[in-house]
């Protein structure tokens, strides 16, 4: 009898699980198609040959990831690391993590101070920190530029004012690349944090006081492990967008200052190299993993110091 | 301040004020509050929610600021101390036990923030553990043990410091009654062990009786009365207390001679001859009538009036199985309660409606403050 019923029971559970496929395979059709799938064509690509005009010819080929780290001398084609690319390379980490610490040192009090406010209040403050995304990025950043240049607003003060006598000059430096991208990815920190932060009990920062903890010590020691994960969340939502930035550098960096996102672009356009760009796209989502593993790794180790 | 100090008090609250909010909607919190908690007592701030008993407790604690008056902790005054300057520690009603940290790392927390050596910290944690009794859960996260448990943890992380004074506000609010119980004794038991001052705010009347060496009772914002539970019992002074406190008769009384020299009045109800002698407060008002407080349990019923302090209809009879009450309709129209201990030769039951007699001891009797 007991035996009846499992084969029944088993029936059911093959269905139900059949039925779970079918209902996430429209999502699931979704990703692979639009996830995946260009993914995919962008790494077979790397592997192909360049056409004389752009696209691609259906030959095997290494010379697109070749020419990522070397670059190939024109007339005797003697091989020499490409330090174009990897001053690139590098500046894309160096502005990204900077990028990243900034809007966490900006973000971070951003978020305790809504989610301090009566909860009445909070939502207009959210919707403060929403309101540029509903700008074009473009206009947000000519909005930057328009700031920071040499007869820009801020220079236009302070010589104005007497502050300096000659403007400083902000604009195509990595600098005003940094002051775009935190502005724009800003509230991509706050939001996760603010999100962690609205849960978080204030009453155990009264407990962390009563226990003889500094205000300093409650931040580090209660408040900080305790958003960790909205912290984390925020952290890899400002790093990953900004490895790949394109249009912040682009009208910021003036072209001088180059990203990977800008590298990228320049070898699908004016370099006429897909393979390269195509391998360029997987060498910057190979960064962005080595660095989530990196980050992850340094998170999870400082959460067994803190266990002592 | 300085003089009236004495080394005998854990904690003065010295003409304390509080009030929350601005301009318009300034509210009184606290009402020039003055208080000595003794050391080593289990002192129980005692009232209904609003009283505030809370906002006491928390300017011990440093929380809050007194907007004016003073604060003085073994003798030294803390009213603009930070709280994690003050040797204060708190079992806070909602445990307030961090979540990310071990029961362990709950308890050493405070420990740790004072700097001791580690040696010291693993000992007091280990001695902690035992006298809460959670040596085998002290790795569980917060997360994963029971209610009853959580406020055990909280009280040992907040007696691990070794605090002058534990403040504890109505932790056990949370917890079931039979856990409540339980966690009473337990408390009393900590108490008595770490010598440590406790100030206990709680608005459940009987918990404060059974567990408080001192009560203070409160009232919007102002302390009525303060002593051991037997005084707060038998002699409360005004009409809150006595009704805050347990169930009370109040009934009205004809002032008949007044002996000021030795402070005793005769009074006599309405419906009766018979005449008591009582002690007068200090504060009285020279009016003819009175309003006298009488237990239930004081009076005693009979099925005759002779020699009766006043006669009633019976309206209701409640069994409470070691006990009955029986409710009355006075002559004059008034309520009275008589609650009256069942034992084995409680085999009469009078029936509703019944005149009955009350029958009063002189001691039993008490006239109010006004």
């Amino acid at each position: 009898m007991a035996h009846d019923v499992s084969t029944l029971e088993r029936e059911q559970i093959r269905r139900q699980t059949l039925r779970n496929w079918l209902l996430s395979s429209p999502a699931l059709a979704l990703l692979i198609v639009a996830a995946a799938g260009p993914l995919f064509i962008v790494v077979v690509y790397s592997f192909l040959t360049a056409g004389s005009y752009g696209g691609v010819v259906w030959e095997l080929s290494y010379e697109g990831w070749f020419r990522v780290i070397f670059s190939r001398d024109i007339f005797d084609d003697t091989v020499s690391i490409s330090t174009a690319h990897i001053t690139i390379f590098w500046r894309s980490v160096q502005l990204s993590i900077l990028t990243t610490f900034i809007c966490l040192i900006v973000g971070f009090p951003t978020a305790y101070f809504i989610a301090t406010r009566p909860r009445q209040t909070r939502n207009i403050w959210l919707f403060l920190i929403t309101i540029p995304f509903w700008t074009n990025l473009l206009i947000r950043t000519f909005a930057i530029l328009e700031l920071i240049r040499n007869k820009g607003v801020i220079n236009n003060l302070l010589v104005g004012l007497g502050v300096i006598s000659e403007p400083i000059n902000m604009l195509y430096t990595d600098v005003s690349i940094l002051i775009g991208m935190t502005y724009v990815y800003l509230p991509l920190m706050v939001l996760p944090i603010y999100a962690s932060m609205e849960r978080f009990d204030f009453r155990l920062v009264e407990a962390g006081f009563d226990l003889y903890a500094s205000r300093l010590r409650v931040l580090r020691k209660v408040i900080i492990p305790i958003v960790k994960p909205g912290i984390i969340a925020g952290s890899i939502l400002v790093f990953v967008p900004s490895l790949g930035a394109y249009v912040t550098p682009r009208i910021l960096g003036g072209g001088k200052k180059m990203m990977i996102g800008n590298l990228i672009e320049l070898q699908f356009g004016q370099g006429k190299n897909w393979p390269l760009g195509a391998a360029l796209a997987v060498t910057m989502l190979m960064i962005v993993m080595v660095a989530l593993i990196i980050y992850v790794n340094v998170v999870r180790k400082s959460e067994q110091k803190n266990d002592r | 301040m300085d003089n009236n100090h004495t080394d005998t008090n854990a904690v003065e609250i010295d003409k304390v004020g509080k009030y929350f909010g601005t301009g318009t909607r300034l509210t009184k919190a606290l009402d020039n509050v003055s208080l000595n908690i003794p050391r080593n007592e289990f002192f129980t701030l005692l009232g209904p929610s609003g009283c505030g008993k809370t906002t006491l407790l928390r300017l011990i604690a440093g929380f809050e600021t007194p907007s004016f008056g003073n604060i003085i902790l073994s003798g030294k005054d803390i009213t603009h101390l930070p709280p994690y300057e003050r040797s204060v520690n708190t079992v806070f009603q909602s445990y307030a036990l961090f979540p990310h940290l071990t029961v362990r790392e709950n308890i050493s927390f405070g420990l740790e923030m004072l700097g001791k050596p580690k040696a010291e910290i693993d000992k007091t944690v280990h001695d902690m553990l035992e006298l809460v009794h959670m040596q085998d859960l002290k790795d569980r996260r917060t997360d994963q043990i029971s209610g009853g448990q959580q406020q055990r943890v909280a009280l040992a992380r907040a007696l691990a410091p070794k605090p002058d004074v534990l403040l504890l506000d109505e932790p056990l609010s949370a917890l079931d009654f039979k856990l409540r119980r339980g966690m009473q004794i337990e408390l009393k038991r900590l108490q008595s062990e770490t010598g440590i001052t406790f100030v206990f705010v709680t608005h459940d009347q009987e918990e404060a009786l059974t567990m408080s060496d001192q009560i203070a009772v409160m009232n919007a914002g102002k302390i009525l009365q303060v002593g051991s539970p037997n005084e707060i019992y038998y002699r409360p002074k005004e009409r809150f207390v006595a009704d805050f406190i347990g169930e009370s008769n109040f009934v009205e009384a004809a002032m008949e001679k007044i002996d000021e020299k030795a402070e005793i009045g005769t009074i006599s109800f309405a419906g009766s001859d018979k005449k008591f002698k009582i002690k007068l407060p200090k504060n009285r008002s020279s009016s003819k009538t009175a309003t006298v407080f009488i237990r239930p349990e004081h009076a005693t019923v009979q099925l005759t009036s002779k020699g009766a302090a006043f006669t009633g209809k019976l309206t209701e009879r409640l069994f409470f199985g070691t006990a009955t009450s029986y409710h009355f309709e006075l002559t004059g129209g008034q309520n009275f309660v008589v609650r009256a201990q069942n034992n084995s030769e409680t085999d009469y039951v009078p029936e509703i409606g019944r005149e009955m007699g009350i029958f009063l001891d002189e001691n039993a009797i008490q006239l109010l403050e006004d």
